[in-house]
């Protein structure tokens, strides 16, 4: 079992971590299950061609769950009183945890949700275009768009001017 | 295209001025507040004006999107006037208080071109958006006083039934697209004509999503709450337009659905019907504050709506008397519509103008005694909005009654129209205490008084309105007949 | 077992009724919010549903519109509970009570 034999960055992170000295250690033997599981699914990819969202999709759930789990399984756990407080700058907590949050987060995130929207109209839109274009109508399809975002442009003017986007 | 685009241009210069005064607030930090509200009134008549231009009637705008016809010029001429008082009452409000931001002014255009879109809409789609157009705007304008918790809370309230009353709307909207395969009214002759339980669920839901709207028992209890939270000039706008504008829409669907509506859902609407008018007079007795009375007294109207929209779907046999007496029914309820508006907004204006500076209300009945003395014209134009409310002739509010009455007795439903009556004149006490506050006593120190001329002038010609249409309202009433008519024949 | 048409419609029937127990029985006014938001994902099922089922593509523009209306209904929500934080500190349903009688 050698780390540096393989090409997955997974491994290499977790070489990075430890050595394969203290991977033979009793004290790691929670890690050397990960190792079979991972030389297990090299076969595999190895011998079946993934199509690519497949990969992708494992690479993204092998990363969320083996730093979940490293953390987990590696990290000591000695609770006491002080660890559970909230943390506020190492300075003793006044008052409750339920504190104010602050306006402009607030408002960014709405103009965010709204603007974002929009673009959900602009795909049925682009998917029409190239029929539009054969049709001879290259015209009124950006005219309808320029319209459509010409109301757009004007909400975001008038947020601008308002002051909305001013981080104060 | 051009010609589709011509026939919208009302709505056109609607949103583009909306988008206008949008750009100018907050390019010209100088503009004053009262420079705006003229820039709105001016987008407002622009509108008026462009209507003129396209009486070129068409019922298949941009693929059957959009029909317009005498009931779309009927009705968004009414929209326009409504939105026109409100922005004249609220500019004197505005440049005298500083917790009223200028954001009313684009809101309230959208939320006008909301509704003369829904009284547009031959689709299920344009007809949502429209909806949801004037809806946002109007949960805005009643959160308006920013530093009233009442406001903001009534705006929190109404936002999350509206919402609640939309998703149910949407719901019912969905299942009709199932039963029919197109989104568009026109289809909706496809379904069978006795209508599968599919479509009588898909239809009772959009009932009790446009019966949110309308303020109709058993889904009311928002609104008292959210009219007293409001400030008064936009109460004055929900009241009417939001109202105006949902019967307008459901007056619609439910002449194109008549077939499939009628065989299970008259009777019901009947029910509700009395139930509306009755717990609405009943409750409105107890009250003190005028703006919770005004509610209750407006889901009274609320039913009184819903007693001609009855009349509409009465079944008989003979069709040729079932058109004449839904011509008059659909005229008589397009003519409350106008009657309501005159009247309410009337009311709420006045109210409005008594407001002390601070976006304080003027809602406690005790302290308008003495109002004859101090403002003589504002008290007189006052009792005859209450008269007319109470529907006591020669008023406006009794040539409606009297037309709707009327076509309940014709359908041949002559105890919905005694109970009726009955409720009108239970109605007439909580009008008339108002009036002998007014008049019969003395004015106090803590009682209310006005200060802007716009807003008594304004509610002035409105007195002078509803006494001249209640003495001569045939005109106006065969132009609401004859809006009526230009929905076309039923099914 | 082949999931059609009804399994969508039970399931959008489902969300539906969750979300208007949400507005009706919750008092934090973030999670009637959140209840509205699931009532009108709800619809969003079952236009989709008929649309496949149907073949018609206006149910698929439907819910596009209903995206986009959805997400604007929630800003405005959340504008107006911001309102309502900075005046009362609270945005507990329970607590709203200024418009009692």
């Amino acid at each position: 079992m050698v780390v540096d034999r393989r090409d997955f960055s997974v491994n290499f992170l977790i070489a990075l971590l430890i050595t394969n000295k203290e991977l033979a250690s009793r004290k790691y033997a929670r890690l050397r299950v990960i190792y079979i599981w991972f030389d297990a699914g090299e076969a595999a990819f190895m011998a079946e061609q993934f199509v690519p969202l497949l990969l992708v999709i494992s690479l993204a759930l092998i990363f969320a769950l083996l730093f979940l789990g490293l953390s987990y399984w590696l990290g000591p756990k000695k609770a006491s009183k002080l660890k559970k407080t909230v943390y506020e700058c190492g300075i003793p907590v006044r008052g409750g945890i339920e504190i104010r949050f602050f306006i402009r987060f607030f408002l960014v995130a709405l103009l965010f949700l709204l603007f974002d929207l929009e673009a959900v109209f602009i795909y049925p839109w682009a998917v029409m275009y190239q029929s539009m274009l054969d049709g001879g109508r290259m015209i009124f399809a950006l005219s309808e768009m320029g319209v459509f975002v010409g109301i757009l442009v004007v909400g975001l003017v008038y947020v601008w001017k308002k002051g909305a986007l001013e981080w104060q | 295209m051009t010609a589709n685009l011509m026939a919208i241009l009302p709505y056109l210069v609607l949103a583009g001025g909306a988008l206008l005064v949008m750009l100018v607030d907050s390019f010209v930090k100088s503009m004053r507040k009262d420079h705006l509200s003229n820039l709105s009134l001016l987008v407002l008549l622009g509108s008026l004006v462009a209507q003129q231009f396209t009486q070129q009637y068409s019922s298949d705008l941009f693929a059957g999107l959009l029909a317009t016809s005498k009931f779309t010029f009927y009705m968004n001429t009414l929209f326009v006037a409504i939105a026109l008082l409100t922005v004249n009452y609220a500019s004197s409000l505005y440049s005298r208080s500083s917790s009223f931001s200028s954001e009313f002014y684009p809101l309230i255009l959208l939320a006008t071109l909301g509704m003369c879109l829904m009284a547009a809409a031959t689709d299920m789609l344009v007809l949502f958006i429209a909806i949801e157009m004037m809806s946002m705007a109007v949960y805005l304008m009643v959160a308006g006083n920013r530093k009233s918790i009442k406001s903001v809370e009534a705006g929190f309230k109404y936002l999350i039934l509206g919402a609640f009353a939309s998703a149910i709307l949407l719901m019912g909207m969905a299942l009709l697209y199932g039963q029919t395969g197109s989104t568009l009214y026109s289809s909706f002759a496809a379904v069978s004509s006795s209508g599968g339980l599919m479509t009588s669920l898909a239809v009772g839901l959009l009932l009790i999503g446009f019966g949110f709207k309308i303020a109709m028992v058993p889904f009311h209890m928002w609104t008292p709450d959210v009219y007293d939270g409001a400030p008064s000039h936009i109460t004055g706008f929900m009241a009417t337009g939001v109202k105006a504008a949902a019967m307008a829409a459901m007056i619609r669907i439910v002449w194109v659905l008549i077939p499939q509506v009628s065989v299970v859902w008259a009777p019901l609407i009947g029910v509700l019907a009395v139930l509306t008018m009755t717990i609405g007079n009943l409750v409105a007795l107890a009250q003190s504050n005028i703006k919770r009375m005004l509610a209750w007294s407006s889901i009274a109207h609320a039913g009184y709506l819903l007693l001609g929209l009855m009349t509409l779907l009465k079944p008989t046999s003979d069709s040729a008397v079932l058109s004449v007496v839904a011509d008059n029914a659909g005229g008589a309820l397009l003519f409350y519509l106008l009657a309501y508006a005159v009247m309410n907004l009337g009311a709420f204006g006045i109210i409005s103008y008594l407001a002390k500076n601070r976006g304080e209300e003027a809602d406690n009945i005790e302290r308008y005694a003495g109002l004859s003395r101090t403002r003589p014209l504002v008290a007189a134009s006052l009792a005859i909005f209450m008269f007319s409310l109470a529907g006591i002739p020669p008023t406006i509010g009794f040539a409606g009654k009297f037309y709707i009455f009327e076509g309940v007795v014709k359908a041949g439903m002559i105890p919905l129209a005694i109970w009726g009556v009955v409720n009108s004149l239970l109605s007439a006490y909580y009008y008339l205490r108002i009036i002998i506050v007014m008049y019969m006593k003395d004015p106090e120190e803590s009682s209310y008084k006005g200060s802007s001329w716009e807003t008594a002038f304004a509610t002035s010609v409105l007195a002078i309105i509803s006494v001249l249409l209640g003495v001569i309202p045939a005109p106006i009433r065969d132009v609401a007949v004859a809006a009526f008519k230009s929905l076309g024949q039923s099914g | 077992m082949v999931i059609g048409l009804n399994h969508y419609l039970i399931l959008a029937a489902a969300l539906f009724l969750t979300g208007a127990a949400g507005v009706l029985a919750r008092r934090n006014t973030l999670i009637m919010l959140m209840g509205v938001e699931i009532m009108l994902c709800s619809v969003n099922i079952v236009f989709a549903a008929y649309s496949r089922a149907l073949g018609d593509m206006s149910g698929h523009v439907f819910v596009i519109m209903n995206f986009a209306i959805a997400a604007a209904e929630a800003a405005i929500g959340l504008a107006i509970l911001v309102a309502i934080y900075r005046i009362k500190r609270s945005v507990n349903a329970d607590e709203l009570n200024s418009l009692k009688e």
